[in-house]
C-alpha cells in the first residue's frame, strides 16, 4: 500500500476511533469519580471512596453491550492512539511538573487556582476534539487536576464536585447523542 | 504497472469492475484500515443500507477481495469481514491504473 493510502487509512481509523469513543460514558463515570471524591472530602464518609471508582469497571461491559452492537465491532491492526512511550513520558513530565509547582509554589495561592481550571479545561478540549485515547487523557489530566488544585489547597469539596458534574452531564449528553444518533441495526 | 499514456482508453479496459463499482469501493476502503469488523461497522461507515451492504459483500466475497467468518463476541453471534491478499492487491492495482489517469486530467 503506498504512502499517501496508508496516511489515508490512519486517518479514517482516527475517525473511527473518535466515533467509537464518544459515547459518553468513560466522561460519565470519570465524572461521578470525581464527584465522589468531593463528597468525600465534604462528609469524610469512606462510602464515597469505593462509590468513587467502582462504577469505572462498568465501562468495559457497558461498552459491549450498548455501544458495539450500535456502532458496530473492529479490530485495528495499529494502535489509533499515541504510542505509549510518548503517554508515560508525558504523565510523568506533567505529574513532575505539578510536584514542583506544589513544593516550590505553595504560597500562591488562589493565584495558580485557574491553572487547575485550565488544564481540566484543556484535557477536555484534546479528548472532545481528537481521536487520541481518553483513558490516557484523563489517566494524566485528573491527576494533574487533584495534585495542582489540593497541593495548591484552592479546590474546595464544592468545586470538585461541580467540575464532576459538568463532566457527568457532558457524558450523558455524549450518550444521549450517541443513542439517537445510531440506533440498533439488524444484520441480514 | 506502467503507463505510457495514462489517457489512452484502452487504460480503462484493465479497471477491475468489481472494485469501480462506488459502493464496494467503499466497502473495501473500509476494510483496508481494519484487521477485521463486523456488519453494523461497516453499515455505519459506510452508510449503506442493509440490503445493499449485504448484497455487495456478497459480490466481494465471491470474487476472493474478502472473507466472510461467523464469530461470536460476548456471546453474540456476529458477522466479521476482513479483506484478504486478493483484494488488497485488487486495491493496489485499481489504484494504480486510476491514479494516473486522474492526474493527468487535473493537469
Amino acid at each position: 500500500m503506498n504512502d499517501k493510502l496508508s496516511e489515508q487509512t490512519k486517518q479514517l481509523r482516527k475517525q473511527f476511533a473518535r466515533t467509537f469513543n464518544n459515547d459518553g460514558l468513560l466522561d460519565f463515570f470519570v465524572g461521578w469519580g470525581v464527584v465522589s471524591v468531593g463528597l468525600f472530602l465534604l462528609t469524610k464518609s469512606m462510602i464515597f471512596s469505593f462509590l468513587g471508582w467502582m462504577p469505572i469497571l462498568l465501562v468495559a461491559p457497558l461498552k459491549m453491550k450498548i455501544v458495539i452492537p450500535r456502532w458496530g465491532y473492529a479490530r485495528f491492526s495499529e494502535p489509533t492512539s499515541i504510542p505509549k512511550p510518548i503517554l508515560i513520558g508525558a504523565g510523568v513530565v506533567i505529574v513532575v511538573g505539578a510536584l514542583l509547582i506544589y513544593f516550590l509554589f505553595d504560597d500562591l495561592g488562589g493565584i495558580l487556582s485557574p491553572i487547575a481550571m485550565a488544564l481540566i479545561g484543556l484535557s477536555l478540549v484534546v479528548v472532545l476534539t481528537t481521536g487520541l485515547n481518553r483513558v490516557a487523557i484523563y489517566a494524566i489530566g485528573i491527576p494533574l487536576f487533584f495534585i495542582v488544585g489540593l497541593g495548591l489547597k484552592v479546590l474546595t469539596p464544592t468545586f470538585i464536585i461541580l467540575v464532576g458534574a459538568v463532566l457527568m452531564i457532558i457524558g450523558l449528553s455524549l450518550f444521549v447523542i450517541f443513542l439517537k444518533k445510531y440506533p440498533l441495526i439488524k444484520e441480514d | 504497472m506502467t503507463h505510457e499514456n495514462p489517457l489512452d482508453p484502452l487504460e480503462l479496459s484493465d479497471i477491475d469492475r468489481i472494485i469501480h463499482s462506488p459502493t464496494r469501493l467503499k466497502i473495501l476502503v473500509v476494510l483496508v484500515t481494519v484487521e477485521e469488523a463486523d456488519f453494523t461497522f461497516i453499515a455505519r461507515t459506510t452508510q449503506l443500507t442493509r440490503g445493499n451492504l449485504s448484497a455487495n459483500l456478497k459480490k466481494l466475497e465471491d470474487a476472493g477481495y474478502i472473507k466472510v467468518t461467523k464469530d461470536f463476541i460476548d456471546r453474540v453471534p456476529k458477522t466479521l469481514v476482513s479483506i484478504t491478499d486478493d483484494g488488497k492487491k485488487a486495491l493496489e492495482n485499481y489504484s494504480s491504473i486510476l491514479g494516473p489517469i486522474l492526474d493527468e486530467l487535473r493537469k
